[in-house]
């Protein structure tokens, strides 16, 4: 295993690092190593690449979006706050693996996650709580949209989540976006226990 | 004198200085970061939601031992910052750090988690050349496992000092590669077309103001003219790949690095606050030197110091101000062979500037006010209560003479 590897022969080439062609031999191979991670593209851990915004983009591309459904069945866009350290693109993925990938007992655990998380993070939002050490965080990876106290008020108790899916089409010279339209996947209730599949949208 | 160090291309430099302010730097940011991520909440991930690639990596144990590993990690940068047996500090910070982000990649793989792992290599190479850095506690242990000669030699030597700082060659390495990776993942994986028009980055604009809610300042200008979306991705591509080719080349880096984090700015205004660690890794190749000789060295004044070459712990007091001597503003002459102007055997120092002579404490408080780094202390040493200590200190510290 390469991961094992890495961190034994690191070790003992630190113990030995004044010898002879030792580090010699560290660096030929951490360059290897990252010469091919960078090339290939896949990280080999723990010698990552950074292949940024690299998949080219579609003519009409699909994300998901997950929302929190309140008592009363309103609805509101997640705060991905609540799940750390996942951001609006992972949240993407894992709402897209709830509309489609995951079985009924894994959406339902999913959707419990999301539930107690969110739950926790709306008291603490609502609480006004910023300890010092919050105020000493270094600022979010990706500043979205955060959950604010006052729009909270608006809610009931969150129930259930929903998974839309969104298709953006853009104009033909790319300059905004044509349309986005939303449709209603899936509702998971973790406190009832269903999952009711939306098949012809709203 | 270049704002950037190519430490590739050369990685001798005059002084210490830019190991030691590297290392603390990277030190602090790395403890911040550390001490900001939410390492307990990762094992809370429902089990299923993992990257199967790294499977292996997704143990109860590894997620429970996380939020104390932090502090571990972040005692040990502590030491790693201060410079303190560097090699097994930063070393074990760097690999027990690695290991924490590895696990978290299982849940996400984050820009955030490459960032840090870049800064991770970064440690691991200070640790492995841990003896390049005598701005450093282990600097100034080692000056006590060398002979008084040649302690006596660095002084005596004084003008052609030179400093190795192989953490940074390699490290430059490494980012450069890393970033020809940015360019090179978008020629992989896309169609030679999107080369030739800035429809990728008009999308990838628009697809992130849909995704996020939120309008960025540049992103409407960028979308709206497609030479300015061209010009963004393939100039993007263009600084990426400059910093390696600079690097290897043995050109200056300066242009490459400032276009790299000029990128980096207008990523943030375009799409969100994005790879904000990369900016501070990239300024940490700013040539610190440089601007400590402009800044923080009186070099119009000239001083030359006469010094006990017997005496232990001056000579090793001093070997560590002659490496923040970088403008070689002082001359030091041992008693052994000083005119009997700089010798002065009962207090052991003596320094000549512009013709006055200082003795004993108070040649070392002006030989400190020669460093404009040192100068609120000198400026202590002055003050009537200091002075009265410090010359006891100063009486009692100095070897007993006959």
């Amino acid at each position: 295993m390469v991961y094992v590897l890495f961190f034994l022969g690191t070790l003992g080439i630190l113990a030995v690092a004044r010898r002879q062609y030792a580090r010699e031999v560290w660096l030929a191979g951490f360059f290897a190593t990252l010469l091919a991670v960078t090339l290939v593209g896949m990280p080999l851990l723990p010698v990552v690449d950074m292949h940024k915004f690299a998949q080219p983009s579609e003519e009409e591309e699909t994300y998901y979006e997950i929302r929190m459904v309140d008592a009363a069945g309103n609805e509101l866009r997640v705060d991905d706050r609540a799940t750390p350290p996942v951001t609006g693109t992972r949240t993407s993925t894992v709402a897209g693996q709830l509309a489609e990938g995951y079985t009924d007992d894994q959406r339902l655990e999913m959707g419990e996650f999301y539930l107690a998380n969110a739950r926790e993070h709306r008291q603490a939002v609502e609480s006004g709580e910023r300890s010092v050490t919050d105020r000493l965080q270094p600022p979010r990876y990706v500043d979205d949209e955060a959950w604010t106290a006052a729009e909270l008020r608006e809610y009931e108790a969150f129930e259930a989540i929903r998974i839309y899916e969104h298709t953006v089409v853009y104009s033909d010279d790319n300059t905004a976006v044509e349309s986005n339209e939303e449709r209603l996947r899936v509702t998971i209730d973790p406190t009832d226990g269903t999952v009711t599949e939306h098949e012809a949208g709203r | 004198m270049s704002a950037f160090v190519n430490y590739v291309a050369d990685d001798v430099r005059g002084s210490p200085l830019n190991l030691a302010v590297v290392r603390v730097l990277l030190g602090i940011w790395v403890v911040w970061r550390v001490l900001s991520l939410e390492w307990a909440a990762y094992g809370e991930w429902p089990e299923f939601h993992v990257d199967e690639t790294i499977g292996f990596l997704h143990q109860e144990l590894f997620f429970t031992l996380l939020p104390y590993q932090q502090w571990v990690v972040a005692a040990l940068l502590v030491l790693f910052i201060v410079g303190y047996r560097t090699r097994w500090t930063g070393g074990l910070a760097s690999l027990l750090l690695m290991h924490m982000l590895s696990v978290k990649a299982t849940i996400y793989l984050a820009g955030t988690v490459e960032s840090l792992f870049v800064c991770a290599y970064l440690i691991l190479l200070f640790a492995l050349f841990a003896e390049d850095d005598p701005l450093s506690v282990d600097g100034v242990r080692r000056t006590g496992g060398r002979s008084l000669a040649e302690l006596n030699a660095v002084l005596t030597d004084g003008t052609d000092r030179t400093y190795r700082m192989r953490a940074l060659k390699w490290g430059l390495l490494a980012v450069a590669i890393i970033y020809v990776g940015s360019a090179w993942g978008k020629a992989l994986n896309g169609p030679l077309e999107i080369w030739l028009s800035g429809a990728e980055l008009q999308r990838d604009i628009l697809f992130y103001g849909e995704l996020t809610g939120i309008d960025r300042a540049l992103g409407a200008p960028i979308v709206e003219h497609e030479w300015l979306a061209w010009a963004g991705f393939v100039g993007t591509a263009a600084v990426q790949v400059s910093l390696f080719v600079a690097a290897v080349l043995g050109l200056s880096v300066t242009l490459p690095i400032i276009g790299i984090i000029g990128f980096h700015v207008s990523v943030i205004l375009t799409l969100g606050l994005y790879f904000i660690d990369m900016i501070l890794v990239l300024s940490l190749f700013i040539a610190w030197d440089g601007i400590y000789r402009r800044v923080a060295v009186a070099a119009d004044e000239s001083v030359r110091v006469g010094y006990d070459d017997h005496w232990s712990g001056c000579v090793r007091t001093l070997v560590i101000l002659a490496h923040l001597d970088v403008t070689d503003s002082v001359e030091f002459v041992s008693q052994s062979d000083a005119p009997p102007a700089l010798a002065d055997r009962k207090e052991g120092l003596v320094l000549v500037r512009d013709g006055s002579v200082y003795h004993g404490y108070e040649a070392s408080r002006q030989l400190l006010s020669q460093f404009r780094l040192c100068a609120p202390l000198a400026f202590a040493m002055a003050t009537p209560p200091v002075r009265a200590l410090g010359t006891r200190l100063y009486a009692s510290a100095a070897p007993a003479r006959s």
